[in-house]
């Protein structure tokens, strides 16, 4: 069969995506100052200011970051659905995004709660902008692939996502809507980790596994329809916080069923490559996956045995595992984007994708992020380790940006020299 | 078909990024009297896009197997489509 000639001018500038991307390690530096500056014990309550303020820094400054970039990447590349002024829209986004998260993180860390107002403007602004934006271009496209179907998925959980995030917030301030507090900060947290964040790691997963690793396909049948089993739990599941617990508790056991499914299923992809070579890429999704299944059972175990360092465990678990698929996603598409601009200029002195960020940099970034999670069980239990789990943090921060910047330096250095 | 060089390359099962490098390399030696035939094992939409920035006519072909065969030339009067016929195996 013939291709039927994929749009090819669809790639958006480099530094649409590189903005988001280079974000990442400057956030990650916050998390761990904002570690450094905590009293130890305060780390023990989830709910407490300064817990909230870091986790939104780091789910909405790294992650987020992480997340928003690799969509303008992905909707006219993956998707074919390209999108006007790409770079206008990426900077402002950018920006407000960045404010935003800033100020939330000030708001909650300092306890300046007047800082809500403007913080969850610019974020509901930024944010609620994409679902909307990226919603209509991936709507209006014809031939809707497993991946196409992922992010139209992953964009409707984060504006559920969002919706909750203004409800906490109406109830932070005395409105009553219905839902407990601590409920409703949890379906919350849902919809963002799972509906948002999950959704779209296994929309990427979908296409990049295959590709970058060349290995067999997902089934089909995961493929097509776990992102939207993932989504479609967490929808039905949320009004029965207000009708029956043990029914919320099954709900988190069938999503736990789909996580550790996906989990299970690309571990053996990435165990079936037709060429083995393990670089650090692919341990840094083997160590996520891993930390992903862990995860998963220890809230399974939760419903036998009722013990507080479970669930932090598996939280911290679950950020782990986050974390380390966006440190392997940008480890591969930075590089890549570094060569693939350059050689499209018309670049003769490109350097192969393998030397733009030396994999001995990559080596130590990975036994430094293995590091971190032997600080973090140890924290959990010596609560004065957390000092050294944010030093790690912060030396992971440092290594990142230095391999980020350094792609980014031989990029503006040689974009100039094209032929084209 | 006669005058022209066909430039074989065969990438199938390499990891990334080797066939992208691999084949821009061989891209390098196109003129008006070759044509580089390279054979893949996923549709490589980021060459495509370099190649036809490089002003790179092209045609791409799969197979049963969800291989492609894709020529690449700069000559401008080449039939690509009857050459990948005439090339077999697809």
């Amino acid at each position: 069969m013939f291709s039927q000639g994929l749009s090819l001018d669809q790639a958006p500038p480099f530094s649409v995506i590189l903005r988001f991307f280079l974000t990442i390690p400057l956030f990650m530096f916050l998390v761990s100052l904002a570690i450094f500056g905590m009293d130890l014990h305060g780390l023990a309550y989830w709910d407490s200011p300064k817990m909230v303020a870091i986790v939104h820094l780091l789910l909405l400054g790294v992650v987020g970051m992480a997340m928003v970039g690799a969509l303008f990447q992905m909707l006219p590349v993956l998707a074919g659905a390209s999108m006007k002024e790409p770079l206008f829209h990426a900077r402002w986004i950018h920006l407000v995004m960045f404010i935003g998260t800033l100020l939330l993180t000030m708001a909650f860390y300092f306890e300046k709660f007047e800082l809500l107002h403007p913080a969850m403007a610019l974020l509901l602004g930024s944010l609620s902008f994409i679902v909307v934006l990226m919603l209509f271009k991936l709507l209006s496209i014809d031939n809707k692939t497993p991946s196409v179907i992922g992010m139209i998925i992953s964009l409707n959980g984060l504006g559920f996502g969002l919706l909750f995030a203004v409800l906490v917030t109406l109830t932070f301030m005395g409105v009553d809507v219905g839902f407990l507090p601590s409920d409703l900060r949890t379906i919350h947290m849902h919809f963002m980790l799972f509906g948002w964040i999950t959704v779209l790691i296994m929309a990427v997963a979908f296409q990049v596994i295959e590709m970058f690793y060349v290995t067999p396909s997902y089934p089909y049948i995961i493929r097509k329809w776990f992102p939207l089993i993932l989504l479609t739990l967490l929808v039905v599941q949320f009004p029965f916080y207000i009708i029956s617990e043990s029914m919320v508790h099954i709900f988190d056991m069938l999503i736990g069923m789909v996580l550790f499914t996906f989990a299970v299923v690309t571990l053996r992809r990435l165990s079936q490559r037709k060429r083995p070579v393990a670089d650090t890429t692919v341990w840094l999704w083997r160590t996520g996956l891993f930390a992903l299944m862990v995860a998963v059972v220890l809230v399974a175990v939760m419903t036998v045995v009722d013990h507080p360092l479970l669930l932090d465990s598996a939280a911290l678990l679950f950020g782990y595992f986050i974390i380390s698929i966006v440190f392997a996603m940008s480890y591969k598409i930075v590089p890549f984007l570094v060569w693939f601009h350059l050689n499209a200029k018309g670049v003769l002195e490109c350097p192969m994708m393998g030397d733009i960020i030396p994999s001995q940099y990559t080596q130590w970034h990975l036994w430094l992020h293995w590091l971190l999670l032997v600080s973090l069980f140890g924290a959990l239990l010596f609560p004065l380790l957390w000092k050294v789990t944010a030093l790690i943090f912060l030396m992971e921060s440092l290594l990142y940006g230095r391999n980020l910047f350094g792609a980014t330096k031989i990029y503006y250095t040689l974009k100039d020299k094209g032929m084209l | 078909m006669k005058d022209i060089e066909i430039l074989k390359l065969d990438v199938r099962g390499l990891n990334h990024p080797e066939p992208l490098e691999r084949s821009v390399q061989l891209m390098k030696q196109l003129h008006d009297t070759n044509c580089m035939h390279l054979h893949i094992h996923r549709y490589p939409q980021p060459l495509l896009m370099i190649a036809k920035r490089h002003g790179f006519r092209f045609e791409a072909l799969e197979n049963s197997k969800g291989e492609w065969h894709i020529l690449f030339t700069k000559n401008q009067n080449l039939d690509l489509k009857a050459i990948l016929q005439e090339l077999g195996d697809v």
